[in-house]
């Protein structure tokens, strides 16, 4: 049963591992076709690709790595356990921003870029404005990658840091 | 150094079952978006998240790997001391035969024929059928790779002796 939670836990990791790499794919393309109409679509795809990813991921992250937590471990436990405490910490600060930032950001690029997408100056691609918004979003989703990263070399390594054994 | 291979492993794993992700919800947006021109878009966008992101996973599973098995002295192909590895390195041949025997070659024609559709006569109205149907076959293919990607992660992590 365990294993089994292992194996979810690592297709929701690599779910969000996906989405961090569609978006730096997404990036590259979209500076490619900046000025044209083809700008707005593709931030328009990223961003309807984006929450769906990301709620897969984080939700399967969430249920899974309690699930596991709770078979197996603990929570929060700083001092027997300071590997799944501070990646539990890190988990909280990702969910913190996905909930505070990305999500709402996400959600006004959608509608921006649909609204864009049907006025005559799709032509000359996205406004400076959505460009603004979609730049900030990517690095906050850098950062966020970073810190699933850590969490992922926190999960591996099980470093002990500061517990000696006894 | 071993936890670094493991973690680069399970990155590339990652951006296989990503890509899995990706193909599913582009394909389902593209059925959406059929007889315009953003149906060959999206059709150009799953081939290109196909193209970079398989060759992310593919040859970051190649190289860490081996790498892995290595540093554990595992043995290569070894079904009577470690089965569930040899399955795992059977399944990834199997893999890699059918990324470049079949899915490279396939995705670089639907590649050229969405270019020529594109700069057509009536790129508004969307893919051909043919187009359509050459590329619901790519799509298959890789859900197919994925299943098999799908398989490998269970038998690497469950590590059964049968």
């Amino acid at each position: 049963m365990y294993t089994l939670f292992v194996v979810l836990h690592l297709i929701s990791v690599g779910v969000i591992v996906g989405l961090v790499t569609t978006m730096i794919i997404g990036t590259v393309l979209r500076k490619k076709v900046k000025g044209t109409p083809g700008e707005i679509a593709a931030i328009r795809s990223g961003a309807m690709m984006a929450p769906i990813m990301a709620n897969i991921g984080s939700i399967g992250l969430l249920v899974t790595g309690v699930t596991m937590s709770w078979m197996n471990y603990s929570f929060f436990q700083f001092n027997s356990l300071p590997w799944l405490a501070m990646k539990q910490t890190i988990f909280v600060i990702i969910m913190a921003i996905s909930g505070s930032v990305l999500a709402p950001t996400g959600k006004k690029i959608l509608a921006l870029s649909t609204a864009e997408l049907a006025t005559p100056g799709a032509a000359m691609g996205a406004s400076s404005e959505l460009r603004a918004m979609v730049s900030r979003q990517y690095a906050v989703v850098l950062f966020v990658a970073f810190l699933v990263l850590c969490n992922m070399i926190l999960g591996e390594s099980k470093a002990m840091m500061w517990v000696h054994p006894q | 150094m071993y936890t670094i291979f493991v973690i680069l492993h399970i990155l590339s794993a990652g951006v296989w079952i990503g890509l899995g992700v990706v193909t599913i919800l582009t394909n389902n947006f593209r059925i959406r978006a059929s007889g315009t021109l953003g149906e060959l878009y999206l059709m150009r966008l799953t081939l290109i998240c196909g193209s970079v992101m398989g060759n992310i996973g593919g040859i970051g599973i190649l190289i860490t790997g081996p790498a892995i098995a290595g540093i554990r002295h595992l043995p290569w192909f070894g079904f009577s001391e470690a089965p569930w590895l040899a399955i795992k390195q059977v399944v990834f041949l199997v893999v890699l035969a059918i990324t470049f025997a079949i899915y490279v070659p396939r995705s670089k024609k639907i590649g050229r024929k969405i270019g020529e559709e594109m700069g057509g006569a009536h790129p508004a109205t969307g893919a051909s059928s043919e187009l359509r149907t050459m590329f619901d076959h790519i799509v298959t293919i890789g859900m197919i790779i994925q299943v098999l990607v799908l398989l490998n992660i269970i038998l690497g992590e469950w590590q059964p002796m049968f």
